[in-house]
């Protein structure tokens, strides 16, 4: 079989195609493509020192506002009340302890509706 | 230029961290490494999978004992890369599209072959033994390597391919 033959094959026909279709320049040439990868290499070494700055500033906020959070919820003492819940009773079972206002203990006691009827 | 013949040199550097002897590599592999994933992935993807592929290489090229083997184990790893993605893709294909088609696929009206149509019907594994054979015409065991199966693989996978592309692409003495 000739050369000629041989094209007019389908196996040669393809191979005399793929081998045109394989050759076609990329779209990036060999230096862009070089210098691509190169600065995604260079991209990767460097110390993300921007990230690491917003991450720690993110982390910062994010405490400074739990800890805002908590004193809101469970606002501290006043001097008078510490000593006044220092000088009050032992609460027993059922029993809540309600301030009215900086000087004013209500005491409850809760039970059951049979309980109390007895 | 005799590609690899300088290679040993340059991966040497690379292996100590020399980004530009990397660079160089890349220059001088790319256009080789974008044929072979083209004809796996076909055009649209060939590129990134290539880009990927060497930024991986730079990572793993310390595990590289043999310098001189560079452009091999390159191929190797656009190879297994390239077909890994062409599998995802089969798979997020829809079905209307692997159909059969009515028509033969692969040849235009006027006998101009459609190359990446008739790629496409190949498994990506045939898709890269039929590039490493006819366009890197490399034997059937340096194939083998390349992709991590044994010569007897890569002729069925090419015989596969080769009665496909028949049926797809009849001869003039149809």
């Amino acid at each position: 079989m000739t050369p000629m033959d041989t094209r007019r094959t389908p196996d040669g026909r393809f191979d005399e195609a793929l081998r045109a279709w394989a050759d076609r320049p990329p779209r990036l040439d060999p230096i862009a493509a070089a210098r691509a990868v190169t600065s995604r290499l260079v991209e990767r070494r460097r110390p993300p020192r921007l990230v690491w700055a917003l991450a720690t500033a993110a982390a910062v906020a994010l405490a400074a506002a739990g800890v805002l959070v908590v004193r809101v919820a469970n606002p501290p003492l006043a001097p008078q009340q510490v000593g006044l819940v220092l000088a009050s009773p032992t609460l027993t079972e059922g029993q809540v302890l309600i301030w009215l206002d900086d000087r004013t203990p209500l005491y409850m006691t809760c039970a059951a509706p049979d309980a109390a009827a007895q | 230029m005799a590609e690899g013949g300088n290679d040993a040199g340059l991966v040497r550097a690379a292996q100590l961290g020399d980004v530009a002897a990397f660079s160089a590599l890349v220059e001088r592999h790319w256009r080789r490494l974008v044929g072979l994933a083209r004809s796996v992935v076909g055009d649209l993807d060939a590129e990134d999978v290539v880009q990927d592929t060497l930024v991986t290489a730079w990572d793993r090229l310390s595990s590289l004992r043999e310098p001189a083997a560079f452009r091999s184990w390159l191929m190797r790893s656009v190879a297994r890369s390239a077909v890994r993605r062409a599998r995802r893709r089969a798979w997020l294909q829809p079905l209307s599209s692997l159909a059969e088609p009515a028509a033969p696929v692969g040849e235009g009206c006027d006998g101009a072959i459609h190359v990446e149509q008739l790629l496409r019907r190949l498994a990506p594994r045939q898709r890269a033994v039929m590039h490493l054979t006819v366009v890197e015409g490399m034997s059937d065991s340096e194939i083998g390597d390349a992709m991590g199966i044994d010569a007897a693989s890569v002729r069925s996978h090419r015989r596969r391919a080769r009665e496909a592309l028949r049926r797809l692409l009849p001869g003039e003495g149809r």
